[in-house]
């Protein structure tokens, strides 16, 4: 079923203060531009965004949603753009563009109002 | 002698790309097509082209086409305006052209993706930018922006090649002010500049100073063409055009031809140059002073060397010493230039041609006789000879 | 050479040493941390959550894999939350680099993680770019190596993260966003290849007419089948100008613009890849192109000096 074209379907995911806050924390970043919109205003962002670890957690669930809790994850690579900021969403998508036995190569990218905000490779092994 | 081009031109060949609602190429590949059909159908090279003529509303300009189609040299270019009314007005300005020897093959063109592209019922626009839009992006995308900084890149290689130097650039700077500086309706009247303060000027763009480069101006010139008979019935002695011609050479573009094989000389200004002293049977020696456009010092420089005042990279040592001043063997920009009197894209130097001609000029060269008048420079461009009626 | 120049080439002996100190997870993997994680990002897969799928499918539940950082990740009051023990960074500071800005993250998941594992951490720089210009101010970009290990000393993940260190915003003038080139049919696929890392010349498959700036007819025969070849790269000053006045929009002033001949024989227009003084640009000057950000971030074909 999985093949080099295939699509994933989309999914919006919001980044409310909420969702921002609690996945930094969960990640266990605390630098206040995850957290205090006023310090990160003085540091020159429009207000808090999604932290790394976080964008990086949503491309991998994004991808074992799709193939389900028996896949396993080898490699993620992103390339960072725009920042997530709180307010936007964030619509990832997702392509196969390699499929070589059980080991699945696909693009995926998150993008919100202001652009891409992550492009990454992800390789998994997807049981038969 | 008949002023009729009736019966005298012909339409040799046709050529057309397939008509459809998505061509799925750019406009200027549809206009190259239909060019190089039209050509092959009249069994005729592309370079035997020297003339086109089109709608203003082309987006591809005379320049981009000559280029993609690997057309000739050009004498003759001309757009004309008003939408479709301009269809069969191709052809009566090409017939022009042809039947009065100013260019021996001339193509009408039009071209685009109407239904594809920009479709004109729908208002605002949208889609592929035109091929003019393409070409100034090679250049605006890196920095480089403005007419100031186009010129320089040609006058930093002419530098390199033949040792010219920003003083060397002056000296027209300096002569165009000396020059205003006795014409009461010239912006710099009674303000002359040494060769030091050209010097000590600024950087606008290196190797470019402020006065390298002229003023800009609000303002207005007409001229009155009729024939040599009336003329003469008419109050004012007569300046007789003895030529007038177009030039855009093989490679051309707006302002920024930096892709030809030599970018140090003006090929285009070398085009006109050759026609006028055809069609005028004139030459260097027979001119008595110039009105050089000098929108920037260093494109007069090559210019006297395309008209063949002197060599190739010998335009620094033939300005020197006051030559081109009032009083000197070539007097050039006697009103002041563009650099003294106004900037008013060289319309204002043909009337200091015709007054040179009538002898009423404030800086009067003595005995004129033929006064060459030139355009603007780094893009198509053209020239005339004004005479006296011998 | 300044004290900014020494400061860098002190940076660069640092490359490929010895990682930083091994910084032991405060917590060893653990259900209520990675409870956390899922809930936070709404994660419902069964291998993190539910433990009679996992010991069916896998023997035992596991952590995300999302989650490797997060093991090593230091309390509040650890002063750099990143925790690299790293000269480079430290000499990028000194030498005014101060503000940071993550260009990549990559992981290599070596194997599943369970509950109970101890994840420990150490870092080494790995590269260190030329100074470059980017829509941020000039900077360096630098890679760090981080390797995580088990108590046992099993390497179990790598992550790299590609930093851009730059001089804050402040510093430099806000010159608002370059204009962007015109991209149509004909020249579509210049602009991919910048993208792509490469430097492409439109080129007839006719007759191998090279062709810049492209065009959709080869000047050459006549054919309508272009397509397009790769640069080296390298090339000469053929001219070059340094713009002073008026300001323009996307530009540090001043900004010397090159006309480059490559050695394929096609010129294009271009600009230093970093801010060169026009004093240090020559006709005849040896260049190699790389692919850098102008103001606005966009990519764009630029050029530093090669000896
Ligand atoms: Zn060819």
């Amino acid at each position: 079923m999985t093949s080099v074209g295939t699509q994933l379907p989309e999914v919006r995911i919001d980044a409310s203060v909420r969702n921002i806050v609690a996945t930094a924390i969960a990640s266990r970043d605390y630098q206040d531009v995850h957290h205090d919109v006023a310090t990160a205003q003085v540091k020159g962002s429009k207000t808090i965004f999604t932290n790394i670890l976080t964008s990086n957690g949503y491309v991998l669930r994004y991808v074992t949603d799709f193939f389900g809790p028996l896949s396993v994850i080898k490699t993620s690579k992103l390339r960072l753009g725009v920042p997530n900021y709180a307010g936007e969403v964030m619509t990832m998508r997702g392509t196969v563009t390699g499929v070589d036995g059980t080991l699945v190569t696909l693009d995926v990218k998150g993008s919100n109002s202001l652009g891409d905000h992550v492009i990454a490779t992800v390789t998994l092994e997807v049981p038969q | 002698m008949s002023r009729s081009f009736a019966r005298q031109v012909a339409i040799a060949g046709i050529g057309a790309t397939e008509f459809s609602k998505d061509s799925g190429r750019s406009e200027l590949q549809l206009a190259g097509e239909a060019v190089l059909l039209a050509v092959k159908d009249a069994g005729l090279e592309p370079a035997d082209v020297d003339g086109l003529t089109t709608f203003t509303m082309e987006t591809n300009s005379e320049i981009e086409v000559a280029k993609t189609a690997g057309l000739g040299d050009l004498t003759f270019f001309s757009k004309i305006g008003y939408g479709g009314g301009a269809a069969c007005a191709t052809v009566q300005q090409a017939a022009i052209a042809v039947a009065t020897g100013v260019a021996d093959t001339v193509v009408c063109y039009r071209a685009f993706n109407e239904r594809s592209g920009h479709r004109f019922g729908s208002g605002a626009h949208r889609g592929e930018p035109t091929s003019e839009g393409i070409a100034m992006g090679w250049v605006s995308s890196f920095g480089l922006m403005t007419p100031a900084s186009w010129v320089a890149m040609f006058a930093q290689r002419y530098m390199h090649e033949y040792g010219a130097t920003s003083a060397d650039f002056g000296l027209v700077s300096v002569a165009d002010r000396k020059h205003a500086a006795t014409n009461p309706k010239a912006w710099f009247y009674q303000q002359p500049i040494t060769l030091e303060d050209h010097q000590n000027s600024r950087w606008i763009v290196e190797p470019l100073h402020l006065l390298d480069c002229c003023q800009e101006t609000d303002g207005g010139q007409a001229l009155v063409v009729t024939t040599v008979e009336r003329a003469r019935d008419l109050p004012n002695p007569v300046a007789v055009v003895s030529g007038a011609a177009q030039g855009s050479a093989q490679g051309q573009q707006s302002m920024v031809s930096y892709y030809r094989d030599d970018i140090a000389g003006l090929p285009e200004m070398g085009l006109v140059a050759k026609q006028l002293w055809a069609q005028s049977g004139l030459g260097p020696d027979d001119i008595q002073t110039a009105v050089v456009y000098d929108h920037f010092t260093p494109f007069v420089l090559q210019q006297l060397e395309e008209f063949g005042f002197c060599k190739r990279g010998e335009a620094k040592d033939f300005i020197s010493g006051g030559n081109i001043e009032l009083g000197g063997g070539l007097p050039i920009n006697t009103h002041g230039g563009q650099l003294g009197e106004a900037y008013l894209h060289g319309m204002n130097g043909i009337a200091e041609g015709v007054r040179q001609i009538r002898r009423t000029s404030v800086n009067q060269v003595p005995d004129v006789e033929n006064v060459l008048v030139t355009a603007g420079t780094g893009v198509p461009t053209s020239g005339c000879i004004l005479s006296i009626d011998q | 050479m300044t004290n900014s120049a020494a400061l860098i080439a002190e940076a660069r002996t640092h490359l490929g040493g010895p990682p930083g100190p091994l910084r032991v997870g405060r917590d060893p993997v653990n259900l209520p941390m990675v409870h956390h994680w899922c809930q936070a990002l709404d994660d419902q897969n069964q291998a993190y959550l539910d433990e009679e799928f996992a010991a069916e499918t896998r023997g035992h539940l596991i952590a995300p894999p999302g989650m490797l950082q997060t093991w090593t990740m230091d309390a509040p009051r650890g002063a750099e939350l990143m925790g690299s023990n790293d000269h480079v960074n430290r000499l990028l500071d000194e030498a005014g680099y101060t503000s940071v800005v993550a260009v990549n993250y990559e992981h290599e998941y070596v194997r599943e993680l369970q509950h109970g594992e101890r994840i420990s951490v150490r870092s080494s720089a790995e590269d260190l770019s030329e100074e470059k210009k980017t829509g941020l101010g000039l900077g360096y970009f630098t890679t760090v190596k981080h390797e995580y290990l088990t108590d046992d000393g099993e390497v179990i993940g790598i992550g790299r993260m590609r930093l851009l260190k730059f001089k804050p915003p402040a510093a430099a003038p806000e010159v608002g966003a370059r204009p962007t080139p015109a991209i149509g049919r004909d020249n579509q696929f210049f602009w991919d290849g910048v993208q792509a890392g490469e430097l492409r010349i439109g080129s007839c498959n006719a007759c191998q007419t090279l062709h810049h700036p492209p065009q959709p007819i080869c000047r050459a025969c006549g054919s309508t089948d272009m397509g397009h070849t790769v640069s080296t790269g390298k090339g000469v000053v053929y001219s070059h100008v340094t713009h002073h006045y008026p300001k323009l929009q996307g530009v540090e002033l001043p900004h010397t613009v090159l006309l480059v001949e490559l050695e394929e024989g096609v010129r294009l227009v271009s600009e230093w890849a970093t801010a060169a003084k026009p004093e240090t640009t020559y006709v005849g000057q040896q260049v190699q192109v790389s692919f850098t950000p102008v103001p606005g971030g966009e990519l764009r074909p630029t050029f530093t000096a090669v000896s």
